[in-house]
């Protein structure tokens, strides 16, 4: 059963309208569309054994300037004739005399032709010289027209197919030059014009409302749609793959059982640092590792807690000797933007009671260079567990949740560091297989004592982590520059497959 | 801190055969992780909880106890005092604390003369916090003599070659002229008097804690060494002289001790600290026996004295050890000397309830409804400038949040708005076909007095229609305030500069009160600073 397009059914039926093979533009005004359509059609019928594709080689002559000449003063050899018609019985001298302009060597040859044509005559002179008249014959020639005059007539107007001998002899006396060109022919095959003569029904290319209004469609027959034909792709509405994998990380802590927080990016120093007894003298806190802000200046800060954490830094707490020296009020009121998540974590402790599992994955700020390794702005996945009974095993529990369940690390381990806050201060590290080597990904371990107990009054410890996102995300996402997350190049979100 | 030396000289330290491999390994469990080693050259980051580790005598002997051949704290076995250093009242006010050590039979190979540089470097840049807190000089005994002074002289008085001069120069010569004195001028400058270090014949040993002199250096032939260590902290101080002298210790020299204003340094004994073996099983989540703790402190090169049965251990904190101030700091060790890779993860039974934050919550309900309206979610950053929250807006700047030490003329302000991130990041998507619709759910930071940090960090969602109408993105808008469970909105005509006039309004949600954001078509100022050819339409709400 032919299921043809309507455009095709058009093509076919004007196809069958010529008696053989047809050029495609002839084709195309006759099946009232345009010649690329028509060709395409013509193909696809082609395919179906409807019609039948030819090439056929055409050789078309143009004219040349010595062409163009001749044509204008007239063929040599009616030159010479023309000579001999005037002056009666000539010598060669004398002829190529007369022969306005034309060469001797030209005269000569031109002389052969015309005695074997029996246009001429050849004589001898008493003096023995050759001379030559024009025979009955050659007058009546002079007033013919030659198929080589028609012949550069014809191409002297456009350039022009010429019967095959014409083509010869013009090119040979280099008044033409001959060019090939394939020309593709259509032609309808008996199957085309069996289809045709018993009448095709057109198929619906879409179902439409009309139809469907009407009930048109019982009587319709539909084109199938070819789906494996290529189609343009669409313009997605999407999620940017940073917040997949955010959500991703919320969804596991949320059905841990955490509650989520938020806090300021621009924070006191008391809350960054201070409350997470970092000494006041602290590299952390130098100017090239933390913005300062130059506004707004200076935070308040809570005056309860001050007291404890001033003495928790001067001479200890629990038995802890502390960091020693003075530590002042005035520098803990500067404002940074946080270095950490931790220390939402402090302002989170000084707020809730245990039982507590608080997490929040937002953003921290360190003075770096942005490049392809640096970000200035990155996102931390940080977390606490506040109660009487947790141990240094139950962090590395929720640790190996995190990296080996949630974010499907086949390899952890977990590696002594170092926080001012944090005994059994952790790096976890996660194995890359393609480097062959060991990845930090965050910093993590038990609050001490010394910022447990002035924010919240009693000496329980605190599993802690904070655990970089962006680095994770750069593996995940198959990334080699760690701004790409940022850069929002609209090809690349549109194609990349959400993690 | 990197620090870095010879794994050959490390295998000799430790007198014992490991490979390479292992000794990475060994390292990074013990909490000094390894860089790629470059052939013989290892270097490891020394965390600032240990000082002692910042020089390869200390890595070997804190591997020695990691390895077994040596456990338990050595008691150093020190030359008493013979020689004095007299520390003068006058540097009460300017440098007040000093601690002295001699050191006799160093052989000054090149290993150990690489690792004394390079722990004195490191310590003044630690632990000594640039020099403020702690500053080191060493000196060949040969070249100086008995009793040593050390005072606050007035600068016009002082006048000594320094290490590496040619000739004599006055104590604010040194200070202007000399590298280091440039460098560190700003400790002493200024002040009455410079602290001076001197020998009993006036030889100048050093003008803490800016340089040496020249003439008590240190050479090849060097056999026995000063050290003085010079700073604002005694505990400080005399930590970074016991690091030193007990680092050398480990190569073979000998101490031998100073008297030093009514005391003998360095200091070379122990500090006993109480361990609870309960508080430590209870932390740990372990239920180790008394044994199993002794054995892991003894790795970690304390000793343990039981206290007669019960369940308290007397734990010896060697002198050099700078970190332990809490009974968890030794719970830390025996972790460590057990091995973080011993301890099996366990998530503990703790019921509570999760709960989301409210706001995140409502933004990642206007998320699902943008993201349903055929936009793309971006992420840009907080950080910007005044070129691109203000001026490529087409706006005047207004009261932003500003740090007051950018690295770069980039990011040097917190943005009030999110819709100029949008904007830009069209700027350098023009390649892409059009429609453009972006949005973004993000933080902004708005100054606020009432807040304890004088500013809000606020969630706010933007969107950008590019190619794209007004009376479409109005329409979006509303499907966006109606899904967030705002109503129907009122729009009150605006004059802001980011927009074309007349095009533009705020959206008021609660009959009568404040806009909680606005709408409008990007004014083509804007749009022409951004290079962008595409009439384009902007909304943006508060989501708090």
């Amino acid at each position: 059963m032919a299921d043809l397009h309507p455009l095709e059914i058009r093509v076919l039926r004007a196809l069958c309208s010529f008696p053989g093979p047809v050029p495609s533009e002839e084709l195309a005004r006759a099946a009232q569309t345009d010649k690329v359509s028509a060709t395409r059609m013509a193909y696809f019928l082609s395919t179906k054994g409807y019609a039948a594709l030819e090439e056929k080689a055409r050789v078309f002559c143009k004219i040349t300037d010595e062409g163009r000449e001749v044509l204008a003063a007239g063929l040599p050899e009616k030159q010479v004739l023309r000579a001999l018609r005037a002056r009666g019985n000539l010598t060669i001298p004398h002829l190529v005399a007369a022969s306005d302009g034309l060469p001797e060597e030209f005269v000569r040859i031109s002389l052969g032709h015309l005695k074997k044509a029996a246009l001429i005559e050849i004589t001898k002179t008493a003096a023995g010289e050759t001379a030559c008249s024009i025979t009955g014959k050659g007058a009546a020639f002079l007033e013919e027209g030659t198929a080589e005059e028609a012949a550069l007539a014809l191409i002297a107007r456009a350039e022009a197919e010429l019967p095959e001998e014409a083509a010869r002899v013009l090119v040979h006396r280099n008044w033409a030059r001959a060019a090939e060109r394939k020309e593709h022919t259509i032609a309808a095959t008996a199957e085309g014009r069996a289809l045709v003569e018993a009448g095709i029904k057109a198929k619906e290319t879409a179902l439409t409302q009309e139809m469907l209004k009407t009930g048109a469609w019982r009587n319709l027959d539909f084109r199938a749609f070819d789906l494996s034909a290529p189609v343009a792709a669409p313009v997605p509405g999407k999620n940017h793959p940073l917040h997949s994998m955010i959500e991703k990380i919320r969804r596991a802590f949320l059905q841990m059982g955490f509650l989520e927080e938020k806090g300021p990016f621009v924070e006191s120093t008391f809350w960054c640092f201070d409350a997470l007894f970092q000494p006041q003298d602290h590299p952390a806190r130098e100017l090239a590792d933390t913005f300062y802000m130059r506004v707004p200046k200076e935070a308040s800060v809570p005056g309860d807690l001050v007291p404890k954490v001033k003495a928790a830094h001067e001479h200890g707490i629990l038995g802890s000797r502390g960091w020693g020296g003075t530590w002042s009020e005035r520098v803990t009121r500067q404002l940074v933007l946080r270095t950490h998540t931790t220390a939402l974590s402090a302002r989170s402790l000084s707020k809730y009671r245990p039982p507590a599992k608080i997490f929040t994955i937002d953003k921290a700020f360190r003075n770096e260079t942005l490049d392809y390794k640096h970000l200035m702005e990155l996102y931390q996945v940080e977390g606490i567990v506040f109660d009487e009974n947790v141990t240094f095993r139950n962090l590395l529990g929720y640790l190996e949740e995190f990296y080996v369940k949630q974010m499907g690390f086949k390899k952890v381990r977990f590696r002594p560091a170092y926080f001012p806050y944090t005994e059994m201060s952790v790096e976890p590290e996660v194995f890359i297989e393609e480097k062959g080597e060991w990845m930090e990904l965050g910093g993590a371990g038990i609050f001490r004592p010394e910022v447990v107990l002035p924010l919240t009054g009693v000496e329980y410890p605190v599993l802690a982590w904070g655990l970089g996102l962006d680095r994770l995300a750069m593996l995940k996402l198959g990334l080699s520059d760690i701004r790409a997350n940022y850069e929002n190049d609209l090809g690349w979100l549109r194609e990349v497959v959400l993690p | 801190m990197i620090v870095e030396f010879s794994f050959y000289d490390l295998l000799r330290l430790l007198d014992e055969d490991i490979s390479q491999d292992e000794a990475m390994q060994m390292l990074a469990m013990f909490g000094t992780p390894p860089e790629k080693p470059a052939g013989d050259t290892m270097r490891v980051e020394v965390f600032p909880n240990r000082p002692d580790l910042l020089m390869v005598e200390g890595v070997s002997r804190a591997l020695k106890g990691i390895l077994g051949s040596e456990r338990g704290f050595r008691l150093y076995s020190a030359a008493p005092a013979t020689q004095t250093a007299n520390i003068d009242p006058s540097v009460g006010g300017i440098r007040p604390f000093a601690s002295f050590a001699i050191v006799r039979s160093v052989v000054l190979d090149d290993q150990t003369v690489a690792s004394l540089m390079q722990v004195q470097e490191k310590l003044h840049q630690t632990h000594g916090r640039k020099r403020r807190k702690v500053a080191i000089g060493v000196h060949d005994m040969a070249r100086l003599r008995f009793p040593i002074t050390y005072a606050g002289v007035e600068p016009g008085r002082i006048s000594f070659v320094p290490l590496e001069g040619a000739q004599a120069m006055t104590a604010d010569e040194i200070l202007s002229k000399n590298p280091k004195g440039r460098d560190y001028a700003h400790l002493i400058a200024g002040k009455p008097l410079y602290p001076l270090i001197f020998d009993s014949v006036g030889t100048v040993l050093s003008m803490p804690p800016i340089i040496n002199g020249a003439a008590t250096r240190v050479t090849p032939r060097t056999k026995n060494l000063l050290i003085d260590v010079t700073g604002e902290d005694q505990e400080a101080v005399d930590k970074a002289c016991t690091i030193i002298a007990t680092g050398l210790y480990e190569r073979g020299a000998q101490i031998e001790l100073v008297r030093s204003g009514g005391r003998v340094t360095p200091d070379l004994s122990p500090r006993r600290m109480s361990l609870s073996a309960a508080y430590c099983r209870k932390l740990l989540g372990e239920d180790l026996t008394m044994e199993d703790i002794s054995d892991a402190l003894l790795k970690m090169r304390f000793s343990v004295e039981e206290n007669g049965g019960d369940e308290s251990l007397d734990v010896l904190v060697p002198p050099y050890r700078t970190d332990c101030m809490h009974q968890m700091d030794l719970v830390e060790d025996v972790a460590i000397g057990r091995g973080y890779a011993t301890f099996e993860p366990q998530i503990p039974a703790l019921p509570t309830i999760g709960r989301e934050h409210p706001t995140i919550q409502h933004s990642n309900k206007g998320k699902g409804a943008m993201v349903g309206l055929g936009y793309q979610e971006a992420f840009t950053f907080v950080m910007t400038n005044p070129a691109k929250l203000f001026e490529r807006m087409a706006s005047p700047p207004r009261p932003v949040a500003e740090v007051s030490n950018p690295k770069t003329e980039d990011f040097t302000i917190m943005r009030d708005l999110l819709t100029p991130s949008l904007v830009a990041l069209l700027s350098i998507n023009k390649q892409n076909s059009y429609p453009q619709r972006v949005f973004e759910t993000g933080d902004v930071v708005i100054l606020d007095d009432s807040a304890d940090v004088k500013c809000r960090t606020l969630r706010r969602l933007a969107a950008v229609n590019s190619a794209g109408t007004l009376e479409e993105t109005k329409g979006h808008l509303e499907y966006l305030l109606s899904q967030l469970g705002l109503g129907k909105a009122e729009f009150r005509p605006c004059d802001l500069p980011h927009y074309l006039a007349g095009r533009q309004a705020e959206i008021v949600v609660a009959s009568g009160g404040k806009a909680i954001g606005t709408i409008g078509e990007l004014h083509p100022h804007v749009l022409e600073n951004h290079g962008i050819d595409q009439p384009s339409v902007a909304f943006e709400i508060d989501l708090e």
